[in-house]
């Protein structure tokens, strides 16, 4: 019931349209009710009486009427359909707006199976509930209660006699309606889970076609598919029993009503005509009583999808920027970490080893970085704290001596140009890709940044340069040219840090000794984190710091290092020894 | 911007009713025509039963009531009667066979796109974005289901009632039955001017929703980017004018749609009240009897509720038609490189690989990516590719693992074509790590598993040794049973090709294919890894495409690539002797070395 009320407070900006529709429903609903009535007046005063004036004066009534039902019927649908149509987009907005402010760690639990399926199929169920649903439900209800005051009204002995059954049809609707609810329930599940198991085979067929195993991956979709199967028969199979029986009931007052009331008629203790307008009136009650059957479906299934689309609604961004946050116009890059310690949100604190312990050091303004370290020693997460893309479980992180969590976090986030591991580029040109982070660039600031990443001369071999569509992974682009488009995209942003993330891993030696000859420019003013593996790549470096198992073990300059015998130089002899044997 | 909108392809076009498509549909129908005559019956009886209904009732006021007959008057209530028990089992039956035959087809069609997607070849998903693949198995089949679900059975049940109804008017009373029809001609002619427009609606609302699911899928996929690059607004922004345009097209749709149904029930009316009029007088004339106008009017009330339905599932076919042609273009896309006729079991390999004028393009339009790439490989060596982004390095190992067919020349194992075994057989024997290392959501056993799930505790645990993946699991503390996510941040990006590499080591693979294998992997667990494969892969093949060049230089054979061609090819030492191309390359590492080394002694 909560959920309704919840769902109800999407309809409130639409009131007036939901509102006109309820008054259209309730006029059309009382003429659904008077013709019946008219249909009696025509039998019983004219043709009986033959009153031809009557019958003329009668039946021209009837369609004027029903014109004005039609034209009222068109507004109905119309209004109830766009109420409908306004709920929709509210949730896809905000549920659009929440996605993009969900943060990382969101993203690390979250399926794209489970969020496509919520986004599309869980909140078209709430939208057929609130346009449609909901309207034929109150339809129904009025013309139900309606057509029994005027059988009442008319013939109280045969309507009463004959409306036996109506608990009957009751008590099946409140059992099929408790039955169907989990039904639907476990379907929008399987079917967001089937869509998550799609959503992976597509996505990794290139492991699935190296390792052959296309017939495992057949066997779990079959899974998948099989339980969905199986979940739409149990809710079949509530339909088969409930709907059928609902119209026998139904039907069993028809069958009364005509009985009985041939019955009176016949002894003349009702008129012909009351009877032909009761003939009428039974579909004022059967009909809604069947409907409703659809209808309690309609409405479980809204029932069981709008939690679906309310939890990630409510789940609290736990990033968010401060109100009055710091502007970062005149940021200058100065960095600085002071005993920052980091877990993820779901490691336990105590059993596991932090990503991060206590980590210290100052960066100054225009400084090169460069992080070294094992695979899995906390590079990138030491980045993802200086952006907030997780918040740090203890200690501080400050730019410009300001805490990075009193910053206006968009300016923040593009105050740090970061060239990730995994490139992501968009189905989009070549052109908006590498403006992504900053649309109103000109043609000539693109063209530069392209430059300085080596990637223009590839561009321009491209059949329409910059204007080339490149796909959703960026296929046609090799791995190292993907690469260089991210960091075209870094470098147009202008921050004041900029952040390489092993941005050269998948380019050649040579390449990557250009990009970083061009890069010295760049990197003028800038502070700048180069993560990397081979030390080539870290010639420039003013200073390196050392990360291991999360504790940061040494820092200090080529020449410092390399005189301690630690990881560096280690690191050191091993590659010297690779390259001058 | 000239973003590419998700609306603009024209694939999702409205197609008209095209009886290819429908005789394919009808196909899978085919397994279950014992059941659907059954339902067909079943429905029939129904419909029958129920057209009989007014006719009783018109007996009943002549023959009962004005008669004051009570014999016939409960006749007539028992065989009403016994008709709803039929009618109630009828329902019963259909509603529950109609149910398993949808749901059945519905499981049919998903399953052959999903298996046929697996025999797809790269080339197919080569630019298609997921997403769009995705809304054809889920989507589309479901518009096939509704329409066998729904449309089927409304199709015979409301053909046979509308016939009937038309057939007891004529012949009850063909001049009455001809008057109340004196509005039809109008109503067609108004719905056939309206139609066109209201499916072009329904087009172009269709359309925007998949632009929405488009945009939306990409936004999930690049979310880190998104977030980076703060352009969470630009994206609102984007995404509202979808939003809008389907809200726009969704509501023009249901403004034109919305004026049918009126309609008609005011064309009803006017046909009602003519028959009343005329039937009135007839009456006191005493020509007609006041049951046969009941009747008259009670069957003419039913006429219109099948009319409205029909054209329900009229545009239930039209959506249906437009998701068969997007299944069937995928059912109908031939896997291009698939087991010839005459394939053969590849017997194990011993790794003699050789290339001989191999020639390759991604698309006919396209320029070649290879141009007579030549050589050979003893078993046993470790080759290494070398050259620099986009030469062509990735195309070679991808054309040894058949994922692509050559389009010139000839890429034989053991001196056996490529093309003449069973790709089974020969992928099964070859692994290779990808540049991008992808990871199933499940736990690491799982992914570890993946290629050879019949390995022992051991063997997996020795696999996880020789990449140093074993150092990942063991602060975790539910160890090789701890969940990973596909995108997820447990694992890092290095380590995520560890165990990418741990799952291609388990599945002991006879030729070892490393693509940038270790491009995120710091050198000291490198040089792990590199030690623990010279046992691991003692006597077998491997082919190494690397940057580094402590990677590069023990290799047996080292082949240059450039511009698609090999443009040198030979050891360490000949190369440098040679001093082309690779000298240039090593010099150019070593330089930056020196660099570094000077940076050290200063």
């Amino acid at each position: 019931m909560r959920v309704l009320l919840r769902v109800l407070a999407y309809v409130k900006p639409s009131a007036k349209w939901a509102a006109a529709a309820i008054v259209i429903m309730v006029f059309a609903t009382i003429f659904d009710l008077v013709a019946p009535w008219i249909l009696r007046e025509i039998f019983d005063e004219g043709i009986s009486k033959g009153n031809v004036s009557v019958i003329l004066w009668l039946t021209l009534l009837l369609i004027g009427v029903q014109a004005l039902k039609s034209a009222g019927m068109f507004l109905q649908g119309y209004a109830q359909e766009l109420v409908g149509q306004n709920v929709v987009f509210k949730l896809r907005e905000q549920m659009y707006a929440q996605l993009q402010r969900l943060s990382f760690s969101y993203f690390d639990k979250a399926q794209t199976g489970q969020l496509m399926s919520r986004m599309t199929g869980d909140i078209d169920a709430v939208k057929n509930f609130v346009g449609f649903g909901a309207m034929g439900l109150l339809t129904g209800l009025l013309t139900f209660v309606g057509t029994m005051i005027f059988m009442l009204w008319m013939h109280w002995q045969v309507t009463l006699i004959s409306t036996v059954t109506i608990p009957l049809i009751l008590l099946v609707l409140w059992w099929f309606s408790n039955k169907v609810g989990p039904a639907w329930s476990s379907i929008r599940e399987q079917t967001g889970r089937l869509t998550t198991t799609l959503q992976e085979n597509i996505a990794g067929i290139r492991v699935v076609k190296s390792f052959a195993t296309e017939e495992v991956e057949q066997q779990k979709f079959a899974e998948r598919n099989k339980q969905n199967f199986e979940t739409n028969m149990d809710r079949a199979k509530l339909e088969a029993k409930a709907f059928p029986l609902m119209g026998l009931f139904g039907g069993l007052t028809f069958v009364l009503m005509i009985w009985l009331g041939a019955v009176y008629v016949a002894r003349g203790e009702m008129t012909l005509g009351t009877f032909m307008a009761f003939q009428w009136y039974t579909w004022g009650i059967i009909w809604p009583l069947n409907m409703l059957g659809w209808q309690i479906n309609i409405m479980q299934q809204a029932i069981k999808a709008a939690p679906r689309v309310f939890e990630v609604l409510d789940t609290p961004c736990d990033i968010v920027s401060p109100e009055s946050g710091v502007t970062t116009d005149n940021m200058r890059g100065q960095v600085s970490f002071r005993h920052v310690s980091f877990y993820f949100s779901d490691q336990d604190q105590v059993k596991d080893n932090p990503i991060l312990s206590d980590i210290s050091f100052e960066v100054k303004q225009g400084e090169v970085i460069a992080v070294l370290g094992a695979t899995g020693s906390g590079k990138s997460s030491l980045i993802a704290l200086l952006s907030r893309f997780y918040e740090v479980t203890d200690g501080q992180v400050l730019i410009d001596g300001i805490d990075v969590r009193e910053y206006e976090l968009d300016g923040l986030r593009r105050s740090v140009g970061i060239v990730p591991q995994e490139t992501f580029l968009f189905s989009a040109s070549i052109r908006d890709n590498i403006a992504y982070g900053y649309p109103d660039a000109t043609m000539e600031q693109i063209e530069h940044a392209a430059k300085k990443a080596q990637i223009h001369d590839f561009i321009i071999t491209m059949p329409h340069d910059y204007d080339t569509l490149i796909g959703e992974r960026g296929v046609g682009l090799s791995g190292g040219q993907r690469q260089r488009v991210a960091l075209a995209r870094a470098i147009l942003m202008n921050p004041p840090i900029l952040v390489l993330d092993e941005a050269t891993a998948s380019v050649d030696t040579a390449t990557e000794s250009a990009i970083h000859e061009a890069l010295l420019e760049v990197m003028k003013g800038r502070t700048t984190f180069i993560i990397a593996q081979r030390l080539s790549s870290i010639q420039h470096a003013d200073r390196i710091l050392v990360l291991e198992q999360g504790s940061l073990i040494e820092q200090g300059t080529h020449k410092e290092l390399s005189e301690r015998n630690g990881f560096f130089r280690q690191l050191f002899e091993r590659q010297k020894l690779a390259a001058g044997r | 911007m000239s973003q590419v909108e998700w609306d603009d392809d024209s694939e999702i076009e409205e197609k008209p009713f095209n009886l290819v498509y429908m005789k394919r549909l009808l196909g899978y129908l085919k397994p279950y025509r014992k059941t659907l005559i059954f339902i067909i019956g079943v429905v029939l009886i129904n419909m029958i039963l129920s057209l009989a209904e007014p006719l009783l009732l018109g007996y009943l006021i002549d023959e009962g009531i004005t008669k004051g007959d009570f014999t016939a008057i409960h006749l007539f209530g028992i065989t009403l009667l016994g008709i709803k028990l039929i009618g109630w089992a009828c329902g019963w039956a259909h509603t529950k066979y109609i149910n398993f035959t949808g749901q059945r087809i519905l499981y049919d069609l998903r399953q052959q796109l999903f298996n046929h997607l697996q025999k797809l070849s790269f080339r197919f998903f080569d630019g298609r974005p997921a997403g769009k693949i995705m809304s054809r198995i889920t989507n589309d089949t479901n518009a096939i289901g509704e329409l066998i679900n729904g449309g089927l059975i409304t199709t015979v049940m409301e053909v046979t009632h509308l016939v009937g109804i038309v057939a007891i008017l004529l012949w009850m009373d063909w001049k009455l039955a001809l008057l109340s029809f004196i509005m039809m001609p109008l109503l067609y002619l108004i719905v056939n001017r309206l139609r066109p427009r209201i499916e072009g609606a329904w087009t172009r609302s269709r359309k925007t929703m998949s632009a929405i699911n488009g945009h939306l899928n990409e936004t999930i996929q690049g979310i880190r980017v998104v977030q980076a690059f703060s352009r969470q607004h630009k994206n609102s922004a984007r995404f509202e004018g979808i939003n809008f345009r389907n809200k726009q097209a969704f509501m023009r749709a249901i403004m034109l749609e919305s004026t049918v149904y009126p309609l008609v029930e005011l064309v009803g009316m006017i046909g009602t009240c003519i028959v009343i009029w005329f039937g009135a007088k007839q009456v006191m004339d005493g020509a007609l009897t006041i049951g046969f106008v009941m009747a008259f009017i009670n069957y003419l009330w039913r006429f219109w509720g099948p009319l409205s339905a029909l054209s329900k599932v009229y545009s239930q076919v039209l959506s249906a038609m437009a998701s068969a042609e997007r299944i069937f273009e995928i059912l109908d896309t031939d896997a291009e490189v698939t087991d010839a006729a005459d394939a053969r079991r590849m017997p194990a390999i011993r790794g003699e690989v050789a290339f001989e004028n191999v020639s390759f393009r991604y698309e006919e339009s396209k320029p070649d990516v290879l141009h007579n790439v030549s050589f050979k490989v003893r078993p046993g060596q470790r080759v290494a590719l070398v050259g620099p982004t986009g030469a062509g390095k990735s195309t070679i190992v991808n054309l040894l693992m058949r994922f692509y067919d050559a389009t010139g020349g000839k890429v034989t194992i053991d001196g056996l074509d490529v093309k003449e075994v069973t790709l089974e057989s020969l992928r099964r024997q070859m692994g290779i790590v990808l540049q991008d290392s992808f990871i199933f959501s499940g736990t690491i056993e799982q992914n570890l598993r993946y290629g050879n799930d019949g390995a022992t505790r051991e063997q997996m645990v020795q696999a996880a040794e020789s990449v140093r993946l074993d150092r990942v699991v063991a602060p975790m503390s539910d160890g090789y049973e701890t969940e990973v996510e596909e995108r997820g941040s447990k694992l890092s990006v290095g380590q995520r090709q560890l165990l990418a590499f741990g799952r291609v080591l388990l599945s002991d693979p006879r030729v070892l294919i490393l693509d940038e294998a270790t491009s995120s992997v710091d050198t000291e667990t490198e040089q792990h890894i590199q030690e623990a494969l010279e046992t691991l892969l003692n006597g077998r093949t491997a082919f190494i495409i690397a940057h580094r060049l402590s990677t590069v230089r023990d290799a047996d054979l080292i082949l240059v690539v450039q511009d698609g061609r090999i443009a040198e090819q030979g050891s360490h030492n000949e190369l440098m002797k040679h001093g082309g191309l690779y000298a240039k390359l090593v010099n150019t590492q070593l330089n930056m070395q020196e660099a570094v080394l000077s940076q050290v002694q200063a």
